[in-house]
C-alpha cells in the first residue's frame, strides 16, 4: 500500500519535473536570438544584435597574442592552405597588424546551408562571411540583423579602420550595399570589387562554325548588339549544316531554361528571383527601360517571338530533348559546352572568360554581346563580405579587410599562394602559376575581395587591369540600381508560383511546347496562384523606391 | 490406412496458418519483385559509375551504356588523401560511436528493465518525451557548438547520436522478453554484483538484440552527413557521406544558379563528374553492405524474439 502511494507520488513528481522542464525549454526557445552563449573560456560577451555596444570590440593590441580572424570564403578548394596562411599572417605582422587569419573554404551549397546556420545560431567563432546576391544572401541577412552596420554613426568602423578600403572601392558599389537594417539605413557589407556589370552574350563555338564554312562575321558583330541573331536565316542554316555534318546525337543549340529567352528579349532583369518578370529595356542603353513597371515575361511580345523561334528549332531537332527536363537541363547545358559539343549557346559573361573558355574547351569560343552590360543591384552585390554581428573581433575584422583590399602583397598571397611555391613573379609584374600549385590551393579568384589589387597572371597580360577597368566603365546602371525586392509579404504566392514555373516554364523556355497555347496555360495557372498579388507587391515597392529617390 | 493418410493430408492442407502452393508462388514473386526494386537503384548506380563520360553526356543514364569506362573510379582514387581520410573518419566515428552508443543504450535499457529500480518510470517517460519533442536545430547547434565547444571535433559526430530512444526501447523490450527476472535474482543470490550480472549473465542472452541495435546504430553513424554539416568545417574531419553530399549539392547549387554566378566564375573542370559521384556512392555503400552478413544471424533472431509465446 505504502509502495503504491510512494509510486503515485513519484509519478506526480516526475510529471511536475518534466512539465517544468518543458515550460523552461519553451521559454528559452522563445527568447530573442540576441544573446548568444559565450564560448567556453571567454569572458567577453558578444555585442547584442539590434544594439549598438557602448564599447565595441577594440582593435587588437600591438603587443601580446594576435587576434585570430575567422573568415568564411565562397567557392574554391583548398586542401592544404597552411603555407599560404602562414605567409599571409607574416605579411599582416609586417603591416603592423597583430592579426592572424583562419579561413573556412566552402562551395555554394555549404555556404548557403552551413554558413546560414552559423549566423542563425549566433556562432561567435566566425568573424567575416562571404555574402552575395546568389549565396548567403546579403540583403536578407543584413536586414535581419546578422551583419554589423559598418558606417554606424555611433561606431563608424569604416571611418575608423577602413578608410583605405573605402577609397579603393567605387562609391556606387558601397551605395548598392546600403540597406535598411536594424541599426538604420546604412552599409552592412563590403562590396567585392570585380566585374560589377551583368553582360549577356552568345557563346559561339567558332571552331565548328568555321568548319561548316560559315564566317563568324557574317552572323555576329563583336562590336555591336547581337540579340536578334536568332531571327537570322543564316543562324538556322548553320545549325542545319551542323546537324547534317555531326549526326543525330549532336544538338547545335545548347539551351538552359529560366533565362535564355530573357537574355535575348532584353527582358531582364528579374528583380524577384522568381524567373517570371521582365523589365524590358533598350539593348543599346539598358538605363532606358521601355516600361518602368515590370510585367509577366511570357506576355512580352519579343519574348513570345523568341519562344516561337525556339519551338521551330525544337521541331528541327536542334535542341537536346533532355533540356526540357528540369532536373537534367542544367547538366546537359553545362556538359555540352564543356565538351565543345555545341554550336550556339548563351552565357552570363565575365571579364576574361573568352581565354578561359577557349582553353578549357579546346576550341575557339567567342562571346558576342546580346546587349550592353547592365549594372543592377543584383550584379553589384554579386560578391562581398560582411562582419558577423556575433563576432568578438569586429574592429580587427575591418582592419584585416582594409589591409587585404589595399595591399597587393597580401592580396597576391591569398589569391595565388606563396611565391616560389605556387607561383613566380615575372619582370613585367605578372605572375606565372607553377605546376601543381593550384591542386592544393585554388580559391575562387573573383570572390577574393578587390580584384584590382591582384597582380595579373601572365596569361592575362600586364595590361589586364586597365582592360578590366575599361570593361567595367562600359557598364550602364539600370534605373532601379539600389532596389532590392522584399518578398516578405508574398512568400506564399512566390512558393506557389515557383511550383507553377516548374510545371510549365522549363518546357516552354526550351521550345518543347507550342508557344501560344503553352503561354496561355502558363499565364492562367500563374494568375490562379496569386500572380496578381505578387505583381502588385513588386509594383508597390518599385513605386516607393522611385518616389524615395 | 490409406484413407486415414489422405484425411491427414487434407487436414494439413487446410490448416489456417498454411498457404497453398499457388499463393506461396505468388508471394515469392511479389517479395522477389520488391527485393529487385530495392536492389535496382544500386545496380543502376554501379552501371552509371562504369559508364564513360561521353556516353553519359550523349545518351544519359542507361542500363546498357554505349561505352564502359573505369575513369570514374580512377578519378576517385586520385583524390588520394581526401578520400582515404574521409574513409578513416567514417570508420572511426562508426566504430567508436556504435560501441559507445551500445554501452550507454544498454545501461539505460537495463535500468528501465529492472522493476526494482525506483526511477524506472521517470526515466521511461523522460526518454519517451524526447521521441515526441525535439530540441530543434538552433538549440542543438548552440548546445553542441557554443556551450560544449565540440565544433570541429569528432565528438560532435558521435555524441548527438549516442542515445536514440527508439534503440533503448527496442533493447528494453528485448530484455523483458528474453531475460527472466528470476535469473537476475539467482545471480544476486550467487553473489554477483550489478555489473557482473549485466555483463556475464544478461549480455550473452541479449546478443541478438544487441546485434540488431548495433547494426541500426552503425548504419546511422555511417550514413550520417547532417551532423558534419552542422559542426564540422575542418575538411580533414569530413566523413565520407558528407564529402559525397557536398559534391552533389555543390554541383546542384551551380546548376540552379548558373545564370546568377556566370560561367567565368565556375571552374567546371573542378566540379566532380556524374560518374565520379556515382563511383563514390558505390565506395560508400560497399563497406556497410559487407557488414550485413556478419549481423544477419543475430538480426533474424533479434527481430523475431517475443513474436511467439511459448
Amino acid at each position: 500500500m505504502e509502495t503504491k502511494i510512494g509510486g503515485k507520488k513519484m509519478k506526480k513528481l516526475s510529471m511536475i519535473v518534466i512539465s517544468l522542464l518543458l515550460v523552461f525549454a519553451l521559454i528559452a526557445a522563445c527568447a530573442p536570438a540576441d544573446t548568444p552563449a559565450p564560448a567556453p573560456g571567454t569572458d567577453t560577451a558578444p555585442p547584442a544584435q539590434n544594439e549598438t555596444p557602448d564599447d565595441p570590440t577594440p582593435p587588437p593590441a600591438v603587443d601580446g597574442p594576435a587576434t585570430e580572424i575567422t573568415i568564411w570564403f565562397m567557392g574554391g578548394s583548398a586542401t592544404d592552405d597552411s603555407d599560404v596562411i602562414a605567409a599571409a599572417n607574416a605579411r599582416l605582422q609586417e603591416l603592423g597588424l597583430n592579426i592572424t587569419i583562419n579561413p573556412i573554404w566552402s562551395g555554394g551549397w555549404s555556404m548557403q546551408e552551413e554558413a546560414q546556420i552559423a549566423l542563425d545560431t549566433g556562432d561567435t567563432s566566425v568573424d567575416i562571411f562571404w555574402t552575395g546576391s546568389w549565396g548567403l544572401l546579403y540583403a536578407p541577412n543584413a536586414t535581419r540583423g546578422n551583419f554589423v552596420r559598418l558606417d554606424d554613426p555611433n561606431n563608424d568602423l569604416l571611418a575608423q579602420y577602413g578608410q583605405d578600403m573605402l577609397a579603393a572601392v567605387p562609391e556606387f558599389l558601397w551605395d548598392a550595399f546600403a540597406v535598411n537594417g536594424p541599426q538604420g539605413f546604412g552599409i552592412y557589407g563590403i562590396p567585392g570589387y570585380k566585374d560589377f556589370a551583368q553582360l549577356y552574350t552568345w557563346d559561339v563555338n567558332n571552331t565548328r562554325l568555321s568548319g561548316l564554312g560559315i564566317d563568324f562575321d557574317d552572323l555576329f558583330d563583336m562590336d555591336g548588339i547581337n540579340y536578334d541573331v536568332i531571327f537570322d536565316p543564316l543562324f538556322e542554316e548553320a545549325m542545319q549544316r551542323a546537324k547534317d555534318e555531326y549526326g543525330p546525337t549532336f544538338f547545335p543549340l545548347a539551351m538552359e531554361g529560366g533565362g535564355w529567352a530573357r537574355m535575348i528579349s532584353n527582358g531582364d532583369t528579374d528583380l524577384t528571383g522568381a524567373d517570371l518578370m521582365h523589365f524590358t529595356f533598350d539593348p543599346n542603353n539598358p538605363a532606358e527601360p521601355t516600361d518602368f513597371l515590370p510585367g509577366l515575361a511570357i506576355e512580352n511580345e519579343l519574348t513570345l517571338r523568341v519562344y516561337d523561334r525556339l519551338h521551330h528549332f525544337w521541331n528541327q531537332g536542334f535542341i537536346d530533348p533532355r533540356a526540357a527536363i528540369p532536373g537534367e537541363a542544367a547538366s546537359v547545358f553545362i556538359d555540352q559546352r564543356e565538351a565543345g559539343e555545341y554550336l550556339f549557346a548563351t552565357t552570363v559573361y565575365a571579364y576574361g572568360h573568352t581565354t578561359q573558355a577557349s582553353a578549357s574547351r579546346g576550341i575557339d569560343a567567342r562571346f558576342p554581346r546580346m546587349s550592353n552590360p547592365i549594372v543592377s543591384t543584383v550584379s553589384a552585390t554579386g560578391s562581398g563580405f560582411a562582419v558577423s554581428v556575433y563576432s568578438r573581433n569586429q574592429a580587427a575584422a575591418v582592419q584585416f579587410m582594409n589591409a587585404w583590399y589595399t595591399d597587393q602583397t597580401l592580396a597576391d598571397i591569398l589569391v595565388e599562394g606563396v611565391e616560389g611555391v605556387h607561383h613566380t613573379r615575372n619582370a613585367d609584374g605578372t605572375l606565372t602559376r607553377l605546376p601543381g600549385g593550384r591542386d592544393r590551393y585554388a580559391p575562387w579568384r573573383f570572390g577574393m575581395g578587390n580584384v584590382f589589387t591582384f597582380s595579373p597572371l601572365d596569361t592575362e597580360g600586364p595590361d589586364y587591369l586597365e582592360g578590366f577597368l575599361a570593361y567595367n566603365a562600359a557598364g550602364i546602371p539600370v534605373t532601379f540600381l539600389g532596389f532590392t525586392f522584399d518578398p516578405a509579404n508574398v512568400l506564399t504566392e512566390m512558393s506557389a508560383l515557383s511550383a507553377v514555373w516548374d510545371e510549365f516554364g522549363q518546357s516552354l523556355e526550351v521550345g518543347a511546347v507550342e508557344p501560344r497555347a503553352g503561354t496561355e496555360a502558363f499565364a492562367a495557372a500563374l494568375r490562379a496562384n496569386g500572380f496578381d498579388r505578387f505583381e502588385a507587391e513588386l509594383h508597390r515597392q518599385l513605386e516607393e523606391f522611385f518616389a524615395a529617390r | 490406412m490409406s484413407s486415414t493418410v489422405i484425411n491427414n493430408k487434407k487436414k494439413r492442407k487446410f490448416r489456417s496458418n498454411q498457404v497453398s502452393r499457388p499463393a506461396e508462388v505468388a508471394i515469392n514473386v511479389l517479395v522477389g519483385a520488391f527485393a529487385l526494386l530495392c536492389i535496382l537503384p544500386f545496380i543502376f548506380i554501379i552501371i552509371i559509375s562504369f559508364t564513360s563520360a561521353d556516353s553519359l553526356r550523349i545518351y544519359g543514364y542507361s542500363f546498357f551504356p554505349a561505352e564502359l569506362s573505369t575513369d570514374s573510379f580512377a578519378a576517385a582514387f586520385t583524390m588520394g588523401n581526401v578520400l582515404w581520410r574521409s574513409y578513416g573518419v567514417s570508420f572511426l566515428v562508426t566504430v567508436v560511436g556504435t560501441l559507445l552508443s551500445m554501452f550507454v543504450s544498454l545501461l539505460y535499457a537495463y535500468g528501465l528493465y529492472r522493476r526494482d529500480y525506483p526511477l524506472r518510470n521517470f526515466f521511461a517517460i523522460f526518454i519517451f518525451i524526447t521521441m515526441i519533442f525535439g530540441g530543434g536545430l538552433v538549440p542543438t547547434v548552440m548546445v553542441i557548438r557554443n556551450l560544449l565547444g565540440l565544433g570541429d571535433t569528432l565528438w560532435a559526430l558521435i555524441i548527438p547520436s549516442l542515445i536514440l530512444p527508439f534503440h533503448v526501447i527496442i533493447l528494453r523490450t528485448f530484455l523483458s522478453s528474453a531475460v527472466p527476472e528470476t535469473l537476475i535474482e539467482s545471480a544476486r543470490l550467487d553473489g554477483a554484483g550489478e555489473f557482473r550480472t549485466l555483463l556475464s549473465i544478461v549480455v550473452p542472452i541479449v546478443k541478438p538484440g544487441l546485434a540488431t541495435v548495433a547494426l541500426l546504430t552503425a548504419i546511422g553513424y555511417w550514413n550520417d552527413w547532417w551532423l558534419a554539416m552542422l559542426f564540422i568545417r575542418d575538411r580533414t574531419l569530413f566523413p565520407l557521406q558528407y564529402l559525397l553530399m557536398e559534391f552533389q549539392q555543390n554541383v546542384d547549387f551551380v546548376r540552379r544558379n548558373l545564370q546568377m554566378i556566370g560561367d567565368a566564375n565556375i571552374d567546371f573542370a573542378a566540379l566532380p563528374s556524374e560518374g565520379l559521384r556515382m563511383a563514390l556512392a558505390v565506395l560508400i555503400v560497399l563497406p556497410i553492405a559487407c557488414a550485413y552478413p556478419f549481423f544477419q544471424r543475430y538480426i533474424v533472431t533479434g527481430l523475431t524474439v517475443g513474436a511467439v509465446k511459448g
